[in-house]
C-alpha cells in the first residue's frame, strides 16, 4: 500500500476537496483505495455521505488499543473506494497520541494490517503542526501539500519543508503544488510560475480557484463525478498523473463484482 | 473487510420487480441506473480454469475493455484494462496474472467459450444523507457460443443484493425481504455455470481418464488391454482437437497416446501374438511419423514470440515473413493429416486395434508372458529399460552428437511410459521419487532436442539465397541461431547434473526396492 497525506500548516487551502478528489480518481483507476479523515471537523466524510459510528469513547479507544480500524471503515458510492470517517471525537486525537509510547508511530501501525485491502491510502490531515500531524507524516510514503499562491502559504510551505529536513521521516517525498490559483490576481500569477521554494519543487499541475470545487459541499461528491470536464477537474486529474508517478502503479484484486464474475 | 453478494433467481421479470418492490417498501430512499456489460469468457481446450473454479473474461464496459480473472479457488478477482482479447497467457501484460494464468493454461490457447450481454438496473438503497448503503442489481443476461451469436438464449433475471463495506446489516436485511418473495430461488451458481447450463456446454466430454485399475497378480495381456484401452479412449478424444485445430494441445497428446502405445507393444514383448504387435506397432508408428512434422512447426509457432524478445522490437518485425512462411507450411500440413485421418488406412487400423482391445483373452495361450502375473513383467521391463537408459547416459561425453542425447530421450521415454503403465502396482512414493528425477532429466534432454530443431531450421533459412531473405530477417536469423548456441551449451552443462541427480544413490535404492519388492 501507498500513503498519501494531504497536508498544510494552514487551513482553508483545499486540502479535503484535494484528498476527496484524488482518491476518487484513484479508485475510478482501478486502485483499492482508501481516504483516512483525520480532520476533526469531518469534511471528507461529509463530502461521502458517511455518518460515522465510532461509539462511545471515541476515535480513542480505536488508537490506544491493539483493535484494528477495519469495523469503522465504510465503503463509499463508489466502487473500491471505502472511508475511515472522522467525527467530532478526533478533536481528542492529539491528546490521545501524546499519552502513547512511540505516539508517531501510531498511525503507522494501525494501516499495516491494512495493507493487503488496500493499494492507496489517502490521509486527509487537520492543519497546524501537531502528534497527529508528526504521525501521519510517519504513516505517509508522500506528503501533498496543497500551497495557495501567497506569500503568507509560501512562508507556511517553507516553515514546513525545514521542519521536515530536520525532523521528518527521511523516506517522506514532500510534493507541494498550487492550489486555488486565481490567474486575475497579479500576486498568484507571480509566484505560481516559480517551480521552486526553498529548495523543494512544486509539481506542474495547479489546481485553479474554482466555483465548482466549491459546489461539492452542495453536491457532497468528487468533482469528476458532476462537473468532469470543468478545469479544476481536468487539473486534479493531472495533478493525480504526477502523484501516481510517485506511489506507483497498483495490481488490485476486488473483493465483488455487480453482476457476480 | 471480506464480503460477497448474494443472487436469487426469479421466473420472470416481473417477479423480480416483485423481489425489488419488496425492498423499497422498507427503505428511505433510493436511485437508479441502468448498467450493462458485453463478456466473453475465456478457456483451455481441456477446460483447465474451469475444473480448478478459476474464470477468465474479457468484458466490454462503455469505452473499457477489461481483463476479468478470478483465481483458482475463488476469491477476490483482478480487473485489468487489456488491449485485445489474449489468444495466449504470454499475451497478458501483467506480470502477477501472467503467471497464474499460465500456471493453469501453459501453451493452450485460449479459447472464447460464452459470451454474455448483461443488461441490468442499479438500485442504489439509501440512507437518510442519500448515502448508500445496499446495492440491487435486477441483471437481464443473454448468452451464447461464440461461434453461434444468433442463437441467443435470454437466463432467468437474477437480483443480486451487493453489500457496501460498513452496512452489513442493512445488507442481510434486505437480502432477507428478497428472500421471502414469492417464486424466488437462492442462485448459487455464478454466471459462468447458468450460461454454460443454458447452452448445454459442460466439461463432462473432456479427456477420459488416464488410468486404468491393475491388480499385481492380474494377467499380463489382461492388464496390457486394459492400458491400450484407456489409451486408445484419450486418442480418439484428442482426435477431435486435432482435426479442428484449436489448440496444438490436442495434437501433443495426441501423438503423447499414439507413442505411449507403440511403446508398450515394443515394451512389454510375449503378451501378444508376434504378428499382431508388429502390425498395430506398425500402425501407429505411421501415425508417429504422420503428425511429426505438424507437431514441429506447432513447436516453432509457439516459439516465435520468444524469438521476437530475443530478437528486441526493431528485428521483431523482420521475423513476420518466416511466421507466414510457418502458417503456411502449418495449414497445408493440417490439411494432410485430417485427410490421414479420414483415409481407409487409419479406419482399418481403429477398428482392428479396437476390435483387437475387446476381445476377450485366450485363456490357454504359449505366449511366454502373456499368463504371466502383470506385476512379474513390470519389473522386468522396468529394470530392463533404467538399465538402457544408465548404460546410454553414461556414454554421453562433452563431445557426444545431439543425435547421442535424442537417442538417450527416447529411451527416457520408454522407461517413463513403463512406469506410468504400472505404477499403481508399487508405493507410491517410491514411483514418485523415480519419476521426479527422470522428469527433470527428461526435461533437459526435450528442451535440448527442441532447441536442435529450431536451430535446424533456422540455420536452413540463413542458408537461403541473398534475394530469398531480406538483409533484417537474415540478421534477426543469425542473433537467433548464435542465441540458441549458447542455449544449447547450457543445456549439456544441466545434463551432467541432471543425470548425476537421477543416477544418485537415494533413486538406485528406490530402484531396487520398487524391483525387488512389488506391493499393492
Amino acid at each position: 500500500v501507498r500513503v498519501v497525506a494531504v497536508y498544510s500548516i494552514k487551513g482553508g487551502v483545499g486540502k479535503t476537496a484535494t484528498a476527496v478528489n484524488l482518491a476518487f480518481l484513484s479508485a475510478r483507476a482501478g486502485a483499492r483505495t482508501l481516504i483516512w479523515d483525520l480532520d476533526p471537523q469531518a469534511a471528507s466524510t461529509f463530502y461521502f455521505r458517511v455518518k460515522p459510528k465510532i461509539d462511545d469513547g471515541g476515535i480513542r479507544k480505536w488508537i490506544r488499543g491493539d483493535r484494528p480500524l477495519d469495523p469503522l471503515i465504510r465503503g463509499t458510492d463508489f466502487r473500491a473506494l471505502d472511508l475511515l470517517p472522522a467525527d467530532f471525537s478526533h478533536r481528542r486525537l492529539e491528546v490521545e497520541l501524546a499519552g502513547l509510547k512511540k505516539p508517531r508511530k501510531r498511525l503507522r501501525d494501525k494501516l499495516l494490517p491494512l495493507g493487503g485491502e488496500y493499494d492507496h491510502v489517502y490521509i486527509d490531515c487537520a492543519p497546524g503542526m501537531s502528534t497527529v500531524s508528526e504521525a501521519a507524516f510517519v504513516a505517509a510514503d508522500v506528503l501533498l501539500v496543497p500551497t495557495i499562491p501567497t506569500t503568507l502559504s509560501i512562508r507556511a510551505l517553507g516553515q514546513l519543508v525545514r521542519y521536515l529536513r530536520e525532523n521528518g521521516p527521511s523516506e517522506l517525498s514532500v510534493l507541494p503544488f498550487f492550489s486555488m490559483v486565481d490567474l486575475r490576481k497579479m500576486l498568484h500569477r507571480e509566484i505560481s510560475g516559480g517551480a521552486e521554494s526553498d529548495g523543494t519543487r512544486f509539481l506542474d499541475a495547479r489546481i485553479p480557484y474554482s466555483s465548482e470545487v466549491e459546489k461539492m459541499g452542495l453536491r457532497r461528491a468528487p468533482l469528476a463525478t458532476y462537473a468532469p470536464e470543468c478545469e479544476a477537474a481536468r487539473a486534479y486529474e493531472a495533478l493525480w498523473r504526477e502523484v501516481l508517478g510517485q506511489t506507483g502503479s497498483w495490481l488490485s484484486l476486488f473483493r465483488y463484482d455487480r453482476f457476480g464474475f | 473487510l471480506d464480503s460477497s453478494s448474494i443472487a436469487f433467481t426469479f421466473p420472470t421479470d416481473r417477479a423480480a420487480q416483485a423481489g425489488l418492490r419488496a425492498v423499497l417498501e422498507h427503505v428511505r430512499g433510493s436511485s437508479s441506473s441502468r448498467i450493462a456489460r458485453r463478456m466473453l469468457y475465456l478457456e483451455t481446450v481441456d477446460w483447465r480454469f474451469y475444473r480448478k473454479k478459476a474464470r477468465l473474461a474479457v468484458s466490454w464496459e462503455g469505452a473499457e475493455q477489461l481483463l476479468l480473472w478470478r483465481a483458482r479457488g475463488g476469491g477476490p478477482y483482478a480487473r485489468r484494462p487489456i488491449d485485445r482479447v489474449p489468444e495466449f497467457a504470454w499475451e497478458i501484460p501483467y506480470e502477477d496474472l501472467l503467471q497464474q494464468i499460465e500456471e493453469l493454461a501453459g501453451v493452450r490457447r485460449l479459447l472464447p467459450l460464452v459470451q454474455v450481454q448483461l443488461d441490468g438496473r442499479l438500485t442504489r438503497i439509501l440512507d437518510g444523507r442519500d448515502k448508500t448503503v445496499v446495492e440491487v442489481v435486477h441483471e437481464r443476461a443473454t448468452v451464447s457460443r461464440p461461434d453461434a451469436p444468433a442463437a441467443a438464449i435470454k437466463l432467468e433475471p437474477v437480483l443480486r443484493v451487493v453489500p457496501v463495506v460498513g452496512y452489513e446489516a442493512r445488507f442481510h436485511e434486505l437480502s432477507g425481504k428478497i428472500a421471502t418473495t414469492p417464486g424466488v430461488r437462492r442462485e448459487e451458481g455464478c454466471l459462468l455455470e447458468r450460461a454454460l447450463a443454458a447452452l448445454a456446454l459442460a466439461p463432462s466430454g473432456g479427456e477420459p481418464a488416464r488410468s486404468w485399475h491393475l491388480r499385481r497378480e492380474m494377467r499380463a495381456d489382461e492388464a496390457m488391454k486394459a492400458i491400450f484401452r484407456a489409451l486408445f479412449e484419450t486418442l480418439r478424444y484428442h482426435e477431435v482437437g486435432v482435426r479442428a485445430n484449436v489448440d496444438s494441445l490436442s495434437l501433443h497428446d495426441y501423438r503423447v497416446a499414439v507413442r505411449r502405445t507403440r511403446s508398450g507393444l515394443g515394451q512389454v514383448p510375449g503378451v501378444f501374438p508376434r504378428q499382431i504387435s508388429r502390425r498395430f506397432k506398425q500402425g501407429f508408428s505411421w501415425l508417429g511419423e504422420r503428425t511429426a512434422m505438424l507437431r514441429d512447426l506447432d513447436v516453432q509457432l509457439l516459439t516465435l514470440p520468444r524469438y521476437r524478445g530475443w530478437v528486441g522490437p526493431p528485428l521483431a518485425q523482420a521475423l513476420e515473413p518466416l511466421e507466414r512462411e510457418l502458417r503456411q507450411l502449418h495449414a497445408a500440413e493440417h490439411r494432410e493429416l485430417v485427410a490421414a485421418f479420414d483415409s481407409r488406412r487409419y479406419a482399418v487400423l481403429c477398428a482392428a486395434w479396437s476390435e483387437f482391445l475387446t476381445a476377450p483373452v485366450h485363456a490357454h495361450t504359449t505366449l511366454s508372458n502373456a499368463r504371466r502375473p502383470i506385476v512379474s513383467v513390470a519389473s522386468e521391463r522396468i529394470g530392463r529399460a533404467h538399465e538402457r537408459v544408465v548404460r546410454k547416459g553414461e556414454a554421453i561425453d562433452p563431445e557426444s552428437a545431439p543425435s547421442d542425447l535424442h537417442q538417450l530421450r527416447i529411451e527416457c521415454k520408454k522407461l517413463r511410459y513403463l512406469l506410468e503403465f504400472f505404477s499403481g502396482l508399487y508405493p507410491e512414493q517410491d514411483v514418485d521419487r523415480m519419476v521426479a528425477a527422470l522428469k527433470a532429466l527428461q526435461n533437459t534432454l526435450g528442451e535440448h532436442q527442441d532447441l536442435t530443431v529450431q536451430r535446424d531450421w533456422l540455420v536452413e533459412i540463413e542458408g537461403r539465397p541473398a534475394e530469398a531473405l531480406s538483409a533484417a530477417t537474415r540478421e534477426a536469423v543469425v542473433l537467433l541461431v548464435r542465441r540458441i548456441d549458447g542455449l544449447l551449451a547450457a543445456k549439456r552443462e544441466e545434463f551432467e547434473a541432471r543425470f548425476a541427480a537421477f543416477r544418485a544413490p537415494d533413486v538406485d535404492a528406490v530402484v531396487r526396492a520398487l524391483l525387488t519388492e512389488p506391493c499393492a
